[in-house]
């Protein structure tokens, strides 16, 4: 599956945008889109919309395909559903992937949490 | 769910300068609300069409949802009422499909998609049914730049409002709560305000909790005025 790599496209906006000597400000102008996001896209903390996109790909000429990559997905889970399973067994893998699902939510949402207030421990 | 009267919305700001943005409604905007447990009275459809589905129908002209988010329409009344709603001409609601974005759209969905799903309970390789909707539609109206996402829904709104905080990349996305919209319905007297009261009390001033960390009707639209009129 092709995937954006964040890593390309900061690379790619960093160094186009030095190479036509523009500041973040003036790319932020010529652009439309607000200097704390250049600034974020090029720390890589930040996916823009197409149209930012676009944009950003006209000003500083490059294509947006070449910030694609090609990435493998693989997940353990999908194993587990089996077209061999009985009903009762397909419903008892559905009710663990809810469990399982659930936990990662809750273990993300709490390290999130706790990053957010340091000094509270 | 919590009431926030510390602020103004800027996106409640720029509705009621102009109704006829694209809003993009989570699920539980379209479903009648059901706390039956912690109350005997609760909103059948035909209440809830009365009170809610047609008066923001009539005030927003470009409503949208994702197609994921009609899947989670279980209920014949919902589909039938959602489908008329569609089949009428013109259409009264937008259908946001992924089948329609470009192939470069799709990678850059698939991309906000992948930073999003982790911190909800629905991944992708699974296509599990739990927070589909609300994934979908987020990825979908961030990478078409679509500012707006109605919800009442705290987890959704987390998304977006600790955008920055989480790096969600949900920074160009403005969350609209349901008292926003009940607000605005009862100021441009689109809705019956004895009944938005109701839908207000109902979701908002129920437990003995929402009783002391959220204001009263009364309170709560003398708040909403002097922040927005």
């Amino acid at each position: 599956m092709r995937k954006l790599s964040t890593a390309k496209l900061a690379e790619t906006v960093k160094l186009k945008r030095e190479e036509k000597k523009l500041t973040q400000e003036q790319l932020s102008n010529l652009t439309g889109i607000n200097r704390v996001m250049i600034g974020r896209i090029e720390r890589e903390n930040f996916i823009p919309s197409i149209t930012q996109f676009e944009s950003l790909a006209n000003t500083l000429d490059f294509e947006i395909t070449d910030m694609f990559i090609e990435k493998q997905e693989t997940n353990s889970f999908i194993a587990l559903r089996s077209e061999a399973l009985s009903e009762n067994e397909k419903e008892g893998v559905e009710k663990l992937f809810k469990m399982m699902l659930t936990l990662r939510q809750q273990i993300l949402l709490r390290s999130k949490f706790k990053n957010a207030t340091p000094n509270r421990a | 769910m919590n009431v926030d009267l510390t602020s103004p919305n800027p996106a409640l700001i720029s509705i009621l300068r102009h109704p006829d943005q694209t809003i993009t409604l989570d699920a539980n905007f379209l479903i009648p609300p059901d706390r039956s447990k912690y109350t005997k009275r609760g909103f059948d459809f035909p209440l809830f069409q009365q009170v809610w589905l047609d008066p923001i129908f009539q005030a927003f002209p470009n409503l949208a949802i994702h197609e994921t988010v009609y899947d989670e329409l279980v209920m014949p009344s919902e589909q039938a009422y959602i489908q008329t709603i569609i089949n009428d001409r013109p259409s009264r609601l937008i259908i946001h499909k992924d089948s329609r974005l470009t192939p470069e759209e799709q990678v850059i969905r698939n991309s906000i998609e992948a930073k999003i799903y982790p911190l909800t309970r629905y991944d992708p390789l699974l296509n599990n049914k739990d927070d589909r909707g609300e994934v979908k539609t987020l990825a979908y109206i961030a990478v078409k730049g679509l500012p707006y996402f109605a919800a009442h829904d705290s987890n959704a709104i987390q998304l977006i409002e600790k955008a920055e905080e989480w790096s969600t990349g949900l920074d160009n996305i403005q969350a609209i709560k349901m008292y926003e919209i009940i607000f605005y319905l009862c100021k441009t007297n689109t809705g019956n305000k004895k009944a938005l009261r109701m839908l207000y009390k109902y979701q908002y001033y129920l437990t003995q909790h929402e009783q002391k960390i959220n204001p009263e009707w009364g309170q709560f639209v003398k708040a909403m005025e002097t922040l927005y009129l």
